[in-house]
């Protein structure tokens, strides 16, 4: 059966949507279009984007509210205008990312290493359960401990434990200026063993990132004229006769990390997978890669947490799969065929369904397992 | 006793073999009857003390098996009655647990046994710059597992986070017996953020038997204020004024004359006389930074109408104010037999009006209230004095904190911003979330442990089984089994 198509724009409608159907997918601006389903599978899809709009936005709480379908660029510009901005840096803004989107594939981007990801800024969730009923929790107060940590919980999941559809999100003041420096490493090594290095000193990275062969990318943010002296102290830190460079604050700045994270250099790869990671495996992990050759492309970002792997080919993927299952490593296709969205050590997922299970008690999302 | 139970505490004596490592005595129940809500008490059947990871599983399966309910237990120091013990059940002291198993410098991470005290861990890497952020009051004894089941907080939350933004996996044991790994060792997280709902499940979900915490590194600069004030409001419209600014502090905390009473009797802490509140303001980070934000930082506390203003020149005036902030807690004591402290929030903005209702509420009460709390983020901390001796004192007190809690409600706050739901405020939960909310979190309960034998009785507002309830006298009380000291 083919899927049919549902456009709510209030609660009470996707309420309906949901007693009404079967078996249920929430969408968003579908950025992530490797965690959705096929095209006949005989699902009610239900597409947030018209559930859109500021619900509340007080910056002297540090704290704004909207629904799913808000886009994140909406929301972006509206904390700029008063100086403040979302910390986890979240991705691919330009694509049309959603808010409801963003969190249910739980994704930060590069520049989230001053605060925290996505997940340490959520405050507040409500969802519609399969029954068409309200559930939230968490609560508009930067600070909280009543109940069960439900903002938390969905985040990362995938549209398959309810449809997120307002959310309360932390935010911060923007930091007033940021610098970066690339350094070419003598060696992966030599860059991850630097860059852990930097991590380790009171500095404010924001984003620190590292490009196979040896490429590392360090931004850091404070005020504008503390940044060259903390630069030069990154500086300091490297090896003898290792060549940096700097980018200075401003536009070019700004735009070259905007681009990372629109993921710019995986727009002619056909996957982009994203693998947690630990520091002390990213030389493995990116040895290894080197035997998919060039179809294969790999960006340590997060301080060496996440590996994104762009393929060109679909049918590496099965490769891929193979490569994290044997190094333990888990991954999830944001962009990639749909039959093998997740890869490589799977022992999550046998958990999360049996929490997924609990809230979804009439089973109408899908499962994480097959 | 059932014979069930006889069975159940011969197949305990098997696991936990010696005399120290199963206690029954009353003598050993009593040192467990209570948390630090010393208002309530309630002896366990026993209290089982495992020395292992392999213990606790296997402990909890045999509590699994038989249907007792089980509470796990670290240091005790719960302000809300979340350790309090079950009357047919055990406790399981995780004190034993307390080892520190890994520490990977380069990826500033620890991995810990849950009773590793707070403090400890810091200090087993403070030589290399690293520190563990979450600061409770409570540092020096409370232990992680405790810090993990509270989701705890302490003075720096408003730009760190509290306990959940430092914890990136766990190893726990289920209230069923299985045992489950959540969250990776980056933060990165692949599926539904299950850690994240492990922690500040306050124990009802199962015990969590190794934790990864983040490290990170002890900013290199410090910038400390104390302002005084005439007045509470004025302190807090120059938080207000702060937050305005675009500068993020590390900690923005006020105190009240009781607070400051209770500081200066405890640890001979100074305040500016004259004073109706102060304000601690702490800016952190490179050298560079503070630099700059303490200019801006004196300008808007020049210009917030303080009568008063101390910075702190070295490392030791900065210690010497936040030794008297973080003593307000134990201080109290000296002004008060009794206290109970809630720790309520409301939005920044309403922070003024809440704390003119407070004084209000205890006017109207002839209670003393002492206020302490962490401003930045709107978490108050109303230290309720009373004499437990004198005649339903302890219930005129209770039903003044319900009242506060039930103001933190209607203004849009959190019933609790980091000491749990526990015992304590069960019944306000549901002043929080409705009727379909609650029925979630219990389906998540059920799906963890589906007898319901983990922490029984506490969060959720329908007492499920025996247990205190806070106003009047409980059937248990009466009976004898359980008594408020
Ligand atoms: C003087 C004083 C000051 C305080 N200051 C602060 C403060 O600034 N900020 C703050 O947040 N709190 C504060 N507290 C409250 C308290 O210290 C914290 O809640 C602390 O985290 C409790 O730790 P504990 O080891 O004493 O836990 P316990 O009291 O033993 O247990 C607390 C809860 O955790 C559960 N638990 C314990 N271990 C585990 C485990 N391994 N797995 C699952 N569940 C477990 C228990 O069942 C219980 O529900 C203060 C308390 C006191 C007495």
């Amino acid at each position: 059966m083919p899927n049919l198509i549902v456009q709510p724009t209030t609660f009470a409608e996707i309420a309906e949507a949901c007693m009404a159907s079967e078996r249920l997918l929430p969408v968003g601006a579908q950025t992530k279009s490797g965690l959705l389903a096929e095209d006949a599978a005989d699902l009610s899809i239900i597409d947030m984007r018209g559930h859109n709009g500021i619900v509340n936005y007080d910056p002297s709480e540090f704290l704004v509210s909207a629904k799913a379908g808000t886009t994140i660029a909406q929301l972006a510009q509206i904390l700029a205008a008063e100086g403040q901005y979302l910390p986890f840096d979240p991705v691919l803004a330009d694509h049309g990312a959603t808010l409801g989107g963003s969190i249910a594939s739980g994704v930060s981007g590069p520049c989230r290493l001053l605060y925290g990801g996505l997940r340490d800024f959520m405050l507040e969730v409500q969802m519609c359960n399969g029954e068409g009923r309200e559930v939230r929790g968490g609560g508009k107060v930067v600070k909280n401990a009543a109940g069960f940590d439900l903002p938390k919980l969905l985040v990362g999941s995938y549209g398959r434990m309810g449809i997120i559809t307002e959310a309360t999100l932390k935010v911060f003041p923007q930091p007033p200026g940021t610098l970066t420096v690339r350094v070419n490493a003598s060696s992966l090594r030599a860059a991850v063993d630097i860059g852990m290095k930097l991590l380790a000193l009171p500095l404010p990275i924001s984003a620190l990132e590292i490009e196979p062969p040896q490429t590392l990318l360090i931004r850091l943010a404070g005020p504008l004229d503390s940044l060259a002296g903390m630069a030069d102290r990154i500086t300091a830190q490297l090896p003898v006769r290792q060549a940096a460079q700097r980018m200075e604050p401003g536009a070019d700045e700004t735009q070259f990390w905007y681009e990372r994270s629109e993921f710019a250099w995986a727009d002619d790869y056909a996957a982009l997978v994203r693998v947690a990671i630990a520091h002390h495996q990213c030389v493995d992990l990116t040895q290894r890669l080197t035997q998919l050759g060039d179809a294969c492309q790999c960006v340590l970002s997060c301080g060496a947490s996440v590996a994104w792997i762009a393929l060109r080919e679909l049918d590496d993927q099965v490769a891929l799969d193979q490569v994290l299952s044997e190094l333990t490593l888990a991954g999830v296709a944001l962009r990639g065929p749909k039959s093998l969205r997740f890869l490589g050590d799977r022992r999550w997922v046998a958990p999360a369904d049996r929490i997924r299970h609990s809230l979804d008690t009439s089973s109408k999302y899908l499962k994480f397992g097959t | 006793m059932s014979l069930d139970f006889a069975t159940f505490m011969d197949r305990l004596r098997e696991l936990l073999p010696g005399d120290d490592r199963l206690l029954e005595q009353p003598s050993a129940l009593t040192a467990f009857q209570s948390d630090g809500l010393t208002a309530f008490a309630v002896h366990p059947r026993a209290i089982a003390i495992p020395a292992t990871s392999q213990d606790v599983i296997e402990i909890v399966k045999l509590c699994h098996e038989f249907n007792v309910p089980f509470v796990a237990r670290g240091s005790g120091t719960s302000l809300s009655g979340g350790s309090l013990p079950h009357a047919d059940g055990i406790v399981i002291a995780l004190n034993r647990l307390d080892r520190i198993l890994r520490i990977d410098l380069p990826g500033r991470i620890a991995v810990v046994q849950p009773g590793v005290i707070n403090s400890k861990l810091t200090q087993a890497v403070a030589s290399s710059g690293l520190h563990y952020a979450p600061d409770p009051s409570s540092q020096q004894v409370c232990t992680i597992g405790g810090n993990v089941a509270f989701n705890s907080g302490g003075a720096h939350c408003l730009k760190y986070g509290m306990t959940s933004n430092h914890v990136l996996a766990m190893k726990m044991v289920l209230a069923d017996g299985s045992v489950i790994d959540v969250g990776t060792e980056g933060g990165e997280g692949i599926g539904p953020d299950l850690c994240g709902l492990m922690v500040g499940s306050e124990g009802l979900l199962g015990i969590a038997i190794e934790v990864t915490v983040k490290l990170m590194p002890k900013p290199e600069s410090f910038h400390t204020v104390l302002a005084g004030y005439k007045s509470l409001t004025t302190a807090g419209e120059a938080v207000a004024r702060i937050i305005a600014s675009g500068l993020l502090p590390a900690a923005l905390e006020i105190m009240d004359v009781l607070s400051m009473r209770s500081a200066s009797a405890a640890v001979g802490a100074k305040y500016p006389s004259n004073v109706e509140a102060v304000l601690i303001v702490e800016l952190d980070g490179t050298a560079e930074a503070v630099a700059a934000e303490k200019i801006k930082l004196s300008e808007l506390i020049a210009a917030s109408g303080a009568s008063e203003v101390w910075v702190a020149r070295d490392a030791d005036e900065r210690a010497t104010i936040w030794k008297g902030r973080k003593s307000v807690f134990s201080a109290v004591g000296r002004l008060s037999p009794d206290f109970i402290v809630q720790d309520g929030v409301v939005p920044r903005g309403k922070l003024g009006h809440a704390l003119e209702e407070i004084q209000r509420l205890s006017r109207e009460a002839n209670i003393a209230v002492a206020n302490v709390f962490h401003a930045g983020d709107g978490n108050l901390h109303p230290l309720i004095m009373f004499d437990g001796r004198e005649e339903g004192a302890l219930i005129r007190a209770e039903h003044l904190a319900a009242k506060i809690v039930q103001l933190c409600i209607d203004l849009g706050g959190s019933i609790t911003g980091e000491h749990g739901v526990g015992m304590e405020k069960r019944q306000f939960l549901s002043g929080m979330f409705s009727e379909d909310s609650i029925q979630a979190m219990h389906c998540l309960r059920r799906a963890c442990d589906p007898l319901e034998i983990a922490n029984r009785g506490k969060m959720f507002p329908s007492a499920e089984a025996p247990a205190l309830s806070l106003y009047g006298a409980h059937p248990l009380e009466t009976a004898g089994i359980a008594s408020r000291m």
